[in-house]
């Protein structure tokens, strides 16, 4: 697991590689995404118009991706996260603009945020990446499938490096776990393993 | 896992839809030429009225009712409408052929918004907050039928029903699973109808893919379902098999709401499905594209299939039949593509009467006859999202 290179971000925490590397000096929610995008140092105005799981994916990807080099074609890069959540945050507030007749105003530039994938885009735009990509909705992180995919598309040459993990938000909680895995270490990977690092990420995380 | 020589047979299918219930009756409403796009006035759907396909509930009703013996839940257990336009899906395929519910069979459901009406007061009061995650209505599902394995939803956009597809193969190739159901389902809603209308994307009348007087698209509602297997006992005595070949999604890296202008998005994904099912292009015998109208959509695709060497092949779009029904379109169309294939048919693509693409494409005009062995089909979405999927026709006498 040694070169599996990783973030986990929630309780305003932050951890790079099992290191916490900033600690959020305001527990609300959209104040530390700021904190981190501003920590991560690269502007990038299109942030400020996402809505929080995007931001959050968003964020993750960033420091994840930050200073780390490769070769590959736009195609052979690609994201599979999972969530739990779907896209609760901004479904609640679309649906909040419809639920009165004196005051209907359903507004276009939420609604695309109503779909989950909305966060994996929002990463292929900011870094070109043009490969596979899915969400998956699930109880709570379930590495086993997510690492059959990844070995899956892997083994059949579909991909050369991947983004995978967990992003998830509603109204009082967010999670990210995100890893980078490619050709050359995702034979090293098992799920049992990337899922205890996801447990103790977020013990961290709690007790940080 | 690398492939393994298993294939991924197309067993049974079912489509639901505005159109009628059946995939048999679906494709006779198709090749009459029928669309199931209509005006729909209901306050609670939308304030004006709008054009859209929707699934009749008295029927639904109906034929959950009669399927209700199958249920494994509770027997007051209270199940959602979309819940029901789900399980009368699975029903219709496993009538046909029943699926096993063991530790072998993956079970996928591809929607966008599930149970998204339960977000109305009313309905939260009597379904609970938890029933609105996607993952907890997978779940009911799961255990009306009493399927071992946990269920998996895919959420990706437009294209979630033809990556679900693919998807599902992957797993059967692989040898993780034998056998695989894959449902798709999306209904209309206030919530969807709203959102699309503040896009100022629905047309006011029978959406026209690829017409140049196309000018946005028609929301629909379907559910459709397709269980796949290894197992070739469970092959009918029919000389002719259909398997799913190949499968790739991408993503257009360009736009979360506008569709890329190059094509080159969709053109990957059609570039790895080829290449998975080991086929050229000129080997394709004709495409059911995603073609929902919308000006920027169809253009896209246009420039996607011209990249792909496709736009002389026989190419329609399903959406002025069945509307755009989100993450069960791919579902929905993709079983017509397997019946297309048994059929040795294709359907005109309905709405279109002239080139209205900067790179034309040959548009299927008249629903006739045609020799069919691979058929692609292809997605795109919100996100940027893009899948492919082919299917095959083969001889059972060669596997």
């Amino acid at each position: 697991m040694s070169t599996l290179k990783h973030v986990y971000l929630s309780n305003s925490s932050l951890f790079v590689n099992n290191k916490l590397v900033l600690r959020g000096e305001n527990p609300i929610f959209a104040k530390f995404l700021k904190e981190v995008y501003l920590y991560n140092l690269s502007r990038y105005p299109k942030f400020y118009k996402m809505d929080a799981l995007s931001k959050l994916a968003f964020v993750a990807s960033e420091v994840l991706l930050k200073d780390y080099k490769h070769k590959h074609q736009a195609e052979e890069v690609g994201i599979i996260l999972q969530n739990k959540s779907s896209t609760i945050i901004v479904d609640k507030k679309h649906q909040a603009s419809i639920s009165n007749r004196e005051e209907y105003f359903p507004s276009p530039a939420n609604f695309v945020y109503t779909l989950p994938n909305v966060m994996t885009g929002e990463i292929c735009i900011r870094n070109g990446f043009k490969g596979e990509n899915a969400v998956f909705i699930v109880p709570g992180f379930d590495a086993a499938f997510l690492m059959n995919y990844l070995q899956i598309l892997f083994d059949n040459d579909k991909t050369k490096m991947m983004l995978g993990g967990f992003v998830d938000a509603g109204e009082d909680y967010y999670e990210a776990f995100m890893f980078i895995i490619d050709e050359q270490n995702y034979k090293e990977i098992q799920a049992d393993q990337l899922y205890n690092l996801y447990k103790e990420l977020k013990e961290n995380a709690e007790t940080s | 896992m690398k492939n393994t020589d298993n294939k991924a047979y197309i067993i049974s299918d079912a489509i639901i839809s505005s159109l009628d219930f059946g995939s048999q009756k679906n494709m006779e409403a198709l090749y009459a030429g029928k669309s199931g796009v209509k005006k729909i006035e209901d306050n609670s759907l939308y304030p004006h009225a709008f054009m859209g396909a929707r699934i009749d509930d008295e029927k639904l009703n109906q034929c959950f009712s009669n399927i209700s013996y199958l249920n494994q839940l509770p027997e007051d257990f209270e199940f959602t409408r979309f819940e029901k336009m789900a399980i009368v899906a699975m029903a219709g395929s496993y009538r046909t052929c029943e699926f096993p519910l063991h530790k072998k069979t993956l079970f996928i459901l591809s929607t966008t918004k599930g149970n998204i009406d339960l977000l109305q007061d009313e309905n939260i009061k009597k379904f609970g907050k938890e029933r609105q995650m996607l993952w907890r209505t997978a779940d009911v599902i799961k255990q009306f039928w009493g399927f071992e394995n946990e269920a998996h939803v895919l959420s990706n956009a437009c294209v979630s029903g033809v990556e679900a597809i693919a998807l599902a193969s992957q797993f059967l190739k692989a040898g993780l699973y034998d056998h695989a159901v894959v449902v798709g389902a999306d209904m209309l809603s206030e919530f969807v109808v709203s959102g699309f209308m503040s896009f100022q994307s629905l047309s006011s009348k029978v959406c026209k893919p690829f017409d140049k007087d196309r000018d946005g698209l028609n929301l629909g509602e379907a559910a459709a379902c397709v269980f796949m297997s290894t197992d070739k006992s469970y092959l009918d005595k029919k000389n002719e098999v259909v398997v799913v070949s190949g499968g790739a999604s991408s993503n257009d890296s360009n736009h979360i709401s506008g569709p890329s202008r190059t094509g080159d998005g969709q053109f990957f994904a059609i570039s790895g499905a080829l290449k998975e099912a080991g086929i050229k292009a000129n080997e394709i015998d004709y495409v059911s594209a995603h073609g929902t109208a919308t000006p920027y959509n169809d253009e896209m695709e246009s420039k996607a299939l011209t990249l792909a060497g496709l736009h002389n092949k026989p190419i329609h779009s399903l959406k002025a039949y069945f509307g755009h029904c989100l993450g069960a379109a791919g579902l929905v169309e993709s079983v017509v593509v397997i019946r297309n294939l048994r059929d040795q048919r294709i359907i005109k693509s309905l709405g279109y009467k002239q080139n209205g693409l900067p790179l034309p494409l040959n548009i299927i005009e008249e629903t006739k006859s045609w020799p069919l062995k691979n058929a692609l089909k292809t997605a795109s979405g919100f996100g940027g999202s893009n899948a492919a999927v082919i299917f095959s026709k083969i001889r059972k006498s060669t596997i």
